[in-house]
């Protein structure tokens, strides 16, 4: 049927010609691996300055009625290190103008005896507009509660209660989890959503450049003039779109899996040496597969589109529908917990994420993999067919087609 | 300047775009309808989420010498819950969580087979005694301290502590699978109620006991906000508000923007028209209307269609979200972002006008997009206030004062000078993107010249700043991956030989370059040896006067650098380790990689002021962290200066090796010249300025800097 | 006769929705023989293009045959391509490949013994003069370069019939008349050579024999100097009106 000495030649030619194209390599090879150390060098950058700006702020409190009773919680205030005591004409004036932060007042409590001796209610006036104005306040409060618990404790040793007993028990949790485990949980919720993103960039200026881009070159009548089947020719261009776009997915996931911990790492506050991101070797071949099949699938439906298009330009509004169609699906399955299950196995690009999932957890429903595989594989043919039917049209082939897939349908392929 | 032609060619411009149906579709409609999915469904993915962890009966399984108590406590936790105020919204929610022990045999299997979410293990408080003291034992008390808020540090021995466990308390420990979100959501929720049981047991506690006071009413903390819910919004939505119309209108400019004159390069129209009787001026600035016309027309549909969305609730707001939006706020609001819109349009037309065809022009847009997201990040930082520096740094600026102007304080003063600074700013891109139509060169598309032919050193300046990318790129992205390169030695050795000094070799190798050229081999005059002498430390101790004038704007973690210290300087190393580590091998290598190919490939680029400047700060960018980015530009741009003035790369590397020699001395010997006068540095500053004249006296300038202003087509 | 090119009632006919049906070719005969200039003269929209790639099998004929070499174009068309080679001003090369590259890629995928494949390039490179940029990109050539290396790919792999749909357009006149000596030079080697034009010199000065089209209708088809006697006048401008007008 294909003839794959010609294939082949074609297919290398391609090849040839896109890794001499700027977009093409930055979208496919560079972009994938690089993305990700560049994310990581802003992330740490942009939180060692904020880091740095954060523990320079001092808040300036004004407090007010401070209980003569309550020396040590006025000394525990002064002494804390990112606040500062501070006094003002007119507190409210200064806080709305941003140079004083919070004001506390000491009031009684309310109506009627109190109920505990040298009680007082604490009122923090602040602007909630204001972030220095609100971190202030919460500074305030989390001081005064912890002395309200040690105030609460003294009592508590007078009434006779050992430290002890009012402790009562003491909370601590385990995460039984190994951190591969761990590691491969968030890998099973980012990487899917990344991988087609990648799949879909990496597609996309291939498959345009490979149809709409001929035209636009004059080169398509030039191969059509050539002692090779139409068919070698789709097989060709489409092998190579996939090479492409395979390429940018798998090298994502590796650059992904490398940069993950550190990238994390700052985000989380956990140290680094606690999770590991790692794919199970055993998973490797399965996603491997499934990676191809997706970018294959992602190709043929690119390419399809976008060979209804006369410059490069066309092509690409032809095919953004549908590199954002690529999306949607996955940004649905972002629930952790979700089953995979038949239907949702027979759902083109769904499938695979929900593979892929299971196998980065080491987790392999065999019966469903297999429908997902058929399901793609038929998809793939189904591309393949309808992108060599479509080459069978002259003014296809010629470039003087003005419609789209759409119309195209209807007057040719319907109206049969 | 004749606003006749510029109408009719703005009219022109808009007329075909409209008439590119499928552009216009893809740039309004597509968004219009992706949207409201992608918000619906992550909308939708949260509600299940929630929902789904609601609705869910945790099972769990108790265990432990102490099971019978743990029991005890989860019922005391539930009627404390039932019998606590409603009101609070902690209450409101573990009022929703339901649970139910399973009896099992082995609850660690029970776990792993997913027949629980959790277990609970009850220690006594004598085994609790004798665990070892695990990182994880704290973790829950300082969990749950950190969310209660940011702590103060105190200054001196405080009593307000963190708490920590008393010998002889029993411990009640929380078994989960972090991998599972409901065991991780039943974890969380298990702990929350048995707080409230510790609380509310304390508190009967000490009731019984004849504390006169409900424990709970005691030091009760109140809060008055003098903001009103609008200027709260309003302060949400002001510190976004310039992030998010600058993204609208660069992706919606960029519809027509790239194709303006990029595309009518490539189909070679651009031409045509440049030999019509518009002048220049007017083709540039009709085309900039263009673009300031589509892409504010994307954003106002944009806005409306986010407004759409609120209204039918289909984006969720949260309570107490009140906008308000006064003629004098709106009129304000938008004086500051007509130049920002102007700006965003001058610069997309220079993307286009600089790049050859309509695809190059679009891997342009990329990186631009982004860098020109970072300037109005800075409103989402806490404490910059627009009476600073900020008020003359664009985009920065307009961020910064709406977000004060959306809560209500108007700062007319300020106000103006961020409009002039804007004004000025965009003035400044209207006049370079005016001189760009210009250039020949990047008016006509294509055209290859002898080096695009014959390959080899002609190439190798256009690819120079590609190779350093790369080399940036793999800097970082190995020295954080890998392992093995974990140590302090490896690290170095592997930045210094593999990076700096192979690639250089290899960029020779590949573009056939002269190795004496490429790395400024060249002899030198006997005096410059006697000025490297004057610059080592004179540069030295500038240098940290720069490091602290930086860290006056950028201020430094301390513990970061702390860290750093300890990092270079690890005990127990050598001195002569030391010394050929940071001082020696640095020198020769990254003196090769800067001073040597990266000037080479420069030289004919910039002026040579310029030059020191980029192939400095370029130098600066390879060391990564960003508090030492500042103090070795600095040194940068002064190694670079001694290049272009000796020609040579020899005195470079004595400066490099003299200069991190004198701070490894300072610092061991515990000098700390961050801590010496400013006259200190005024005297270092003149010395080296003595030094740098010294070579100017003596120079053999750089062979083929670039002299004029006009630049080789 | 050695006719390697046969065309025998040569029919195109398209459908356009704004027009309905364009009969763009309307039952042509000609037949060409080795080592001749063929020339196919007409107006633009007369019909040479599209029976130009109905030869070369771009384009399927509505109705009749042609036959190259023997072989059908409509039933063979790989074995027709594979002996033939096309070009036309409109044919682009592909810009990121370079010349030696392109001209290889042309040889291998119609079918050039593989063995004999790198020798064939260098032949072709030092033949038209392109090695001092053989090694450079297609898309840094300039339109004489170009003009060089779509010649070279065009006989990369040394076709006996050889189709030029108007190759001069756009061309200066010093690589017009290299151009002509190429051709003129193909015709000496044996090769059958369709050449296309609407430029009256060129046909004259290069063609052996002359087939005026008009409305998708050959016209007239015989050597010039038959045409001038037919006509009675003496330059192809002339005999082309009197056949077109006189037709009209």
């Amino acid at each position: 049927m294909f003839n794959w000495k010609d294939v082949r030649v074609l297919y290398v030619r391609e090849l040839r010609s896109a890794l001499r194209e700027r977009n093409i390599v930055v979208n496919s090879i560079l972009l994938p691996i690089f993305l990700y150390p560049l994310l990581l060098w802003l992330v740490y950058t942009g939180i060692s300055f904020v880091g740095g700006q954060t523990e320079g702020f001092a808040s300036r409190v004004m407090l007010v009625g401070m209980p003569a009773e309550h020396r040590l919680l006025e000394q525990e205030l002064e002494a804390t290190e990112n606040l500062q005591i501070r006094s003002a004409a007119d507190p409210a004036a200064d806080i709305r103008e941003g140079t004083l932060d919070a004001l506390v007042e000491f009031l009684p409590p309310k109506a009627g005896p109190p109920p505990l001796a040298g009680d007082f209610s604490t009122k923090i006036t602040f602007d909630d507009s204001k972030d220095r104005s609100r971190m202030a306040k919460e500074r305030v409060a989390d001081r005064i509660r912890r002395y309200r618990d040690h105030v609460l404790g003294e009592r508590a040793a007078e009434l006779g209660i050992a430290p002890e007993a009012l402790q009562e028990f003491w909370v601590t949790s385990k995460n039984v989890a190994t951190g591969r485990q761990m590691g491969q949980f968030i890998l099973g919720l980012m990487l899917p959503m990344f991988l087609i993103i990648m799949l879909s960039v990496g597609c996309m200026f291939p498959a345009i450049d490979a149809t709409a881009g001929e035209r636009e070159k004059s080169t398509w009548e030039t191969l059509m003039t050539t002692a090779t089947a139409r068919g070698n020719i789709v097989l060709a261009k489409y092998l190579y779109v996939a090479t492409m776009s395979s390429v940018a997915g798998l090298l994502n996931i590796t650059a992904m899996v490398l940069s993950m911990k550190a990238v994390l790492a700052p985000l989380t506050g956990r140290s680094m040496t606690d999770m590991t991101f790692r794919i199970p070797l055993t998973a490797l071949p399965l996603i491997g597969l499934v990676t191809v099949l997706l970018a294959l699938f992602i190709a043929g439906g690119m390419m399809i589109l976008a060979s209804f298009a006369r410059t490069f330009k066309e092509g690409q509004s032809m095919v953004s529908p549908f590199y954002i169609a690529t999306f949607l699906p996955v940004m649905f399955l972002q629930i952790p917990g979700i089953e995979f299950t038949p239907v949702l196995a027979l759902i083109p690009i769904v499938n695979v994420v929900m593979v892929f999932r299971e196998a980065v957890a080491g987790v392999y429903h065999w019966p469903l993999i297999a429908i997902t595989i058929a399901v793609e594989a038929a998809c793939v043919a189904l591309a393949l067919r309808l992108a060599t039917a479509i080459l069978r049209y002259e003014d296809f082939m010629l470039g003087t087609y003005g419609g789209n897939f759409g119309r195209f349908m209807k007057q040719r392929v319907f109206r049969r | 300047m004749r606003w006749a032609t510029i109408r009719v060619l703005w009219a022109h411009e808009l007329r075909m775009l409209v008439r590119d149906r499928r552009t216009v579709v893809v740039a309004i409609v597509l968004p219009l309808v992706m949207m409201p999915l992608m918000l619906y469904a992550t909308r939708e993915m949260n509600e299940r989420r929630r929902k789904g962890l609601e609705e869910t009966l945790y099972r769990y399984a108790v265990t432990g010498t102490e099971a019978a108590g743990v029991r005890a406590l989860v019922a005391g936790g539930l009627e404390a819950v039932a019998a606590a105020d409603a009101a609070d919204p902690a209450i409101a929610t573990l009022r929703k969580f339901r649970c139910e022990e399973i009896r099992v045999d082995d609850p660690a299997a029970a776990l792993a087979a997913k027949e629980v979410q959790f277990y609970l293990e009850g220690l006594s408080g004598a085994e609790a005694d004798t665990l070892p003291p695990e990182k994880e034992a704290a973790k829950d008390e300082e969990d749950a301290a950190a969310e209660a808020g940011p702590e103060a540090a105190p200054k001196r021995e405080s009593v307000l502590v963190d708490p920590v466990r008393l010998p002889g308390v029993p411990i009640v420990r929380i078994v989960f699978q972090g991998d599972r979100d409901s065991s991780s959501a039943g974890r969380r929720s298990m702990r929350d109620l048995l707080a409230e049981a510790r609380r509310a047991g304390r508190d009967a506690m000490l009731r019984e006991r004849g504390l006169g006071a409900d424990p709970a009413a005691v030091f009760k903390v109140g809060e008055s906000s003098l903001a009103s819910a609008a200027q709260v919004t309003g302060s949400y939505i002001g510190r976004f508000l310039t992030l998010f119309l600058m993204m609208f209108m660069l992706t919606g400019g960029s519809v027509v923007a790239m194709d303006i004159i990029a595309g009518e390069k490539e189909r070679g129209s651009l031409e045509t028209l440049l030999t019509t009787a518009a002048g220049r001026g007017e083709i540039v600035t009709a085309k900039q209307l263009a673009i300031l016309t589509v892409g504010a027309v994307i954003t106002v549909i944009q806005v409306a269609n986010i407004l759409v969305y609120v209204t039918f609730k289909v984006i969720p707001l949260p309570e107490n979200f009140v906008l308000e939006a006064p003629p004098k706020t709106v009129v304000t609001l938008l004086l500051l972002f007509l130049p920002v819109a102007a700006f965003v349009a001058c610069v997309l037309l220079m993307i286009s006008a600089y790049a050859k065809t309509y695809k190059e022009a679009q891997l342009y847009f990329f990186p631009v997009y982004l860098v020109s997201l970072v300037p109005p990040l800075v409103a989402v930082l806490p404490g910059v206030s627009l009476r600073s520096i900020i008020a003359l740094v664009p985009l920065a600026n307009v961020s910064v004062a709406v977000r004060e102007i959306m809560v209500g304080r108007f700062d007319w003063p300020m106000i103006g000078v961020v409009f002039v600074a804007m004004v000025a700013a965009s003035a400044w891109t209207v006049r370079q993107s005016a001189r760009m139509l210009s250039n020949e060169r990047l008016i006509t598309s294509g055209g290859a010249d002898a080096a695009d032919l014959a390959g080899g050193p002609a190439l190798f300046p256009r690819h120079v700043l590609a190779w350093y990318g790369i080399m940036g790129a793999v800097l970082f992205a190995v020295a954080l991956n890998v392992p093995q390169l974990a140590t302090f030695r490896r690290q170095l050795l592997f930045n210094e030989l593999a990076i700096f000094t192979l690639f250089p070799l290899l960029m020779i190798g590949r573009y056939r370059l002269n190795i004496r050229e490429a790395l400024a081999l060249r002899p030198v005059h006997p005096l410059a040896w006697l000025a490297i002498l004057l610059i080592i430390p004179s540069a030295g101790l500038v240098g940290t006067g720069v490091f602290r004038l930086a860290n006056l704007v950028i201020p430094v973690p301390r513990e970061m650098l702390e860290q750093f210290s300890r990092e270079l300087l690890p005990k127990g190393m050598p001195i002569w380790e030391l010394g050929l580590f940071l001082s020696v091998l640095p020198a020769i290598c990254e003196e090769i990689a800067f001073r040597g190919t990266l000037l080479h490939g420069l030289r004919g680029r910039f002026r040579p002021a310029v030059l020191a400047i980029v192939v400095g700060l370029i130098f600066g960018l390879f060391h990564v962290a960003l508090f030492r980015i500042i103090p070795t530009a600095f040194l940068g741009v002064v190694l670079t200066t001694v290049a272009l003035l000796t020609g040579s790369i020899y005195p470079c590397m004595l400066a490099h090796a003299g200069n991190n020699a004198f701070a490894l001395w300072l610092g061991m010997s515990g000098r700390n010249t961050g801590a010496m006068a400013w006259w200190v540095y005024a005297v270092a500053a003149l010395v080296l300025a003595g030094g740098f004249y010294l070579l100017y006296r003596v120079r053999t300038p750089y062979p083929g800097l670039r002299r004029n202003a006009s630049r080789q087509p | 006769m050695n006719d390697t090119v046969v065309v025998r009632g040569l029919t195109k006919t398209f459908y356009d929705e704004g027009r309905g049906e364009v009969h763009a070719v309307q039952g042509i005969d000609f037949e060409c023989r080795a080592g001749e200039v063929f020339g196919l003269l007409g107006a633009n929209g007369a019909g040479k293009t599209t029976t130009l790639r109905m030869l070369s099998t771009v384009l399927a004929p509505t109705a009749g045959t042609a036959t190259i070499l023997g072989r059908d174009v409509a039933t063979d068309a790989i074995g027709v391509r594979s002996r033939m080679g096309f070009y036309s001003a409109s044919t682009a090369l592909y810009p990121r490949l370079t010349a030696r590259e392109t001209i290889e890629f042309f040889a291998r995928i119609n079918q050039y013994p593989a063995d004999k494949v790198r020798e064939r390039v260098e032949f072709l490179i030092e033949r038209f003069g392109i090695a001092k940029y053989a090694d450079a990109r297609v898309d840094k050539l300039s339109s004489g370069m170009k003009q060089k290396v779509s010649i070279a790919r065009t006989v990369a792999h040394d076709p006996p019939v050889l189709i030029f749909d108007e190759p001069s357009v756009g061309l200066d006149v010093l690589n017009a008349l290299e151009m002509h000596e190429v051709v003129r030079e193909f015709r000496q080697q044996g090769k059958t050579i369709i050449f296309s034009t609407h430029i009256m010199s060129e046909a004259e000065k290069l063609c052996d024999r002359i087939a005026i089209i008009h409305g998708g209708r050959i016209l007239a088809c015989d050597t010039l100097d038959r045409l001038r006697e037919a006509t009675a006048t003496r330059y192809l401008e002339d005999i082309f009106v009197h056949y077109v007008r006189g037709r009209g």
